[in-house]
């Protein structure tokens, strides 16, 4: 079900537009650029790895992140009419943004793992972690998406209020910046649950040397907690929520 | 054995007058919430067998909707226990899930896993899917350069091809031109005479009379009358006239004489309901509050969205008695035979004296329904006759739907 779903989800968004899944994978990539081109050239921050390949994985990983999670969100509103009149699992719906896009974040991974080999950070051995870290991605991603696609059922302006809220935060990701740089900030930025998806991938890319213990101990905490406020309140709610749709 | 069972089961809905949002709540959580609770379904109880056909019928807003949410399992009672025993395949809002931009072939499967068929089920069932929606040149175009009646078909033909346990139909059945029609009608006997168990919800009562041994009607979210079909229907008109005539009585200003109408059968008993070609006769009984004369007569058959289809009435002139509070008239209008199709009809009457430019009395619509097999479109059986080189040939049979779907030029 949730495969069908996915695919044509994913197959039905891109078979329009002409570049098709390369669109995906190339939009963060080029925002990507910019920043590089940026902190490289106006601004400089420090790195312990190239700072292109540094921001492309973090940059890359965003766009994933924010998208499934802002899609997630609005998931079971925007499949109204289907939802209304069949019955499946609802909790299907906030889980297929983050599984459709899955395909175009991993060419742009690839893409990324060509950029830092290209400036000198050829993969390593912890290329290997990769599938646990976006397994783990996976999980944080879908069990907010849970919660946020509930509540938006009820609350409509939760839309909204996450899209700004996911600006705001990725300022809080360590994405164009080292955690280190935060200073005084640095537990905050660690509590940040995508903290932990970012490093993780970054440091599975690009085998860079940031702490990593805490900001994944957190992520895991918030996997947890979402994902059992989650799932109480679709078993609670699975069949109901379409009645306010 | 049954295969549906609910027990008890209501369902209320809330209703707010805005959507809500959670800054608004957060910041003023004294804020008064418009809401309103809406009772759509109330204690309702019944069982069907596995392999029964049933029907359920009323007016808009008895229920009828939510109850065929709650069987097909998309929502949940309120209160209550509802049972299904085996797959149910809900065939409302027909083409429900398909994606624009994927092909016809691509559409059956993600159309068929969300109907509940395994991968492999419809890669068997994929030619006959294609062969019933008579689109194999199209499979490979994307659905959006369908036309809306292809579309419709492919949708059907996914549909009617999940051989479900349990088979939901909503009013859906007007699919596609006269053939087509056929088919689905074909198709429908089929399924029904494969012990699956059909929930027919619709305001199409000659279906349900055709398909259904046993019908529910619902009013007020409860069942007003659960047993059979032409029982129900029979009830069914009964409630629609009485509430037409709760709602006519003021407006009018006080009506000069009180007028009783019923339509009796050849028996001479009342009745509700006719059958194509009955000779029927409408009484009339009528008691004024005051002395008139030269009372006159006349009467409209209607039918829904059509309006008149025939009125006549009496020459004013010609009857000059006078009637008063102790005289009440009687009369009759006699129609040697019926020659209306299959349907739902209504009958008004208005009572006039000489003098007088308002009307004695209007009545409210006396709703009946005619039923029957005869062929052809339309409201009056004609009963044409065709002889091809001498050979004469028998008209197209009606589908289930009714005849009034079946138009020859379609």
């Amino acid at each position: 079900m949730l495969p069908v779903l996915a695919r044509q989800h994913f197959v039905g968004g891109y078979r329009a537009a002409r570049l098709g899944l390369l669109w995906t994978a190339i939009q963060p990539l080029i925002r990507g650029a910019v920043l590089a081109f940026v902190f490289t050239q106006i601004v400089r921050i420090e790195t312990d790895s190239p700072y292109p390949a540094f921001v492309l994985a973090g940059t890359a990983t965003w766009a994933w992140i924010s998208q499934s999670v802002t899609g997630g969100t609005t998931s079971i509103v925007a499949t109204a009419g289907l939802a209304g009149r069949v019955y499946f699992p609802r909790l299907i719906l906030p889980a297929m943004p983050a599984a459709a896009s899955l395909p175009s974040f991993g060419i742009t991974l690839v893409v990324v793992i060509g950029v830092a080999a290209g400036f000198g950070a050829p993969p390593t051995v912890r290329l290997l972690a990769l599938p646990v870290a976006l397994i783990a991605a996976l999980l944080l991603v879908f069990s907010m998406a849970m919660c946020l696609s509930l509540l938006h059922v009820y609350f409509r302006d939760i839309g909204h209020l996450v899209q700004s809220g996911m600006l705001m935060v990725f300022y809080a990701t360590p994405i164009i910046y080292p955690a280190s740089m935060a200073g005084r900030f640095e537990p905050l930025l660690h509590a940040n649950p995508f903290s932990g998806v970012v490093l993780l991938i970054r440091w599975s890319l690009l085998g860079s040397s940031e702490p990593l213990l805490v900001p994944v101990a957190w992520m895991a905490g918030w996997t947890l907690v979402l994902g059992a406020i989650g799932m109480t309140a679709f078993r609670r709610f699975d069949r109901i929520c379409v009645d306010r749709l | 054995m049954n295969s549906i069972e609910v027990a008890d089961v209501s369902k209320r809905y809330r209703q707010y007058r805005d959507d809500e949002m959670l800054l608004k709540r957060l910041a003023m959580p004294w804020a008064v919430r418009q809401i309103q609770e809406i009772t759509a379904l109330d204690g309702l109880s019944f069982a069907v067998e596995r392999g029964d056909t049933l029907g359920i019928i009323g007016r808009n807003g008895s229920g009828k909707t939510t109850l065929l949410r709650l069987l097909s399992g998309v929502s949940g009672p309120t209160s209550g226990r509802i049972r299904v025993v085996g797959r149910v395949a809900p065939l409302i809002g027909i083409g429900v899930g398909f994606n624009n931009e994927l092909t016809g072939r691509e559409n059956v499967f993600v159309n068929g896993r969300l109907l509940g068929l395994t991968p492999a089920q419809i890669e068997d069932r994929y030619e006959s899917i294609v062969a019933f929606s008579e689109l194999p040149d199209f499979m490979n175009v994307p659905v959006k350069f369908y036309s809306s009646g292809m579309f419709l078909r492919l949708a059907f033909a996914v549909a009617i091809h999940t051989d479900p346990d349990i088979l939901i139909v909503d009013e859906i059945l007007a699919v596609g031109d006269a053939g087509f029609q056929a088919k689905c009608d074909e198709r429908l006997r089929q399924i029904r005479g494969s012990g699956t168990t059909i929930v027919l919800v619709t305001h199409n009562l000659n279906m349900v009379e055709r398909m259904a041994e046993r019908t529910i009607l619902l009013d007020n979210g409860r069942a007003l009358f659960d047993g059979e079909t032409s029982e129900a229907i029979r009830h069914y008109m009964r409630l629609l006239r009485d509430r037409e005539t709760d709602a006519a009585a003021p407006g009018v200003g006080m009506p000069s004489a009180a007028v009783d109408v019923s339509l009796l059968d050849p028996d001479g008993d009342p009745t509700e309901q006719l059958a194509e070609g009955d000779p029927i006769r409408v009484h009339v009984r009528a008691t004024f509050a005051e002395e008139v004369t030269g009372v006159s007569i006349g009467f409209a058959l209607d039918k829904a969205q059509l309006g008149v289809i025939y009125a006549n009435g009496t020459d004013p002139t010609a009857y000059t008695a006078t009637h008063g509070p102790s005289q009440p008239l009687d009369a009759s209008i006699h129609l040697a035979q019926l020659p209306l199709k299959a349907g739902d009809y209504s009958l008004r009457l208005v009572l006039r004296a000489t003098g007088r430019r308002r009307p004695l009395a209007l009545t409210a619509p006396l709703h009946f329904h005619v039923r029957g097999r005869s062929t052809g479109m339309g409201v009056v059986d004609f009963r044409a006759n065709f002889t091809l080189n001498g050979q004469p040939v028998p008209a197209r049979e009606a589908g289930l739907a009714g005849a009034d779907e079946i138009n020859p030029f379609e």
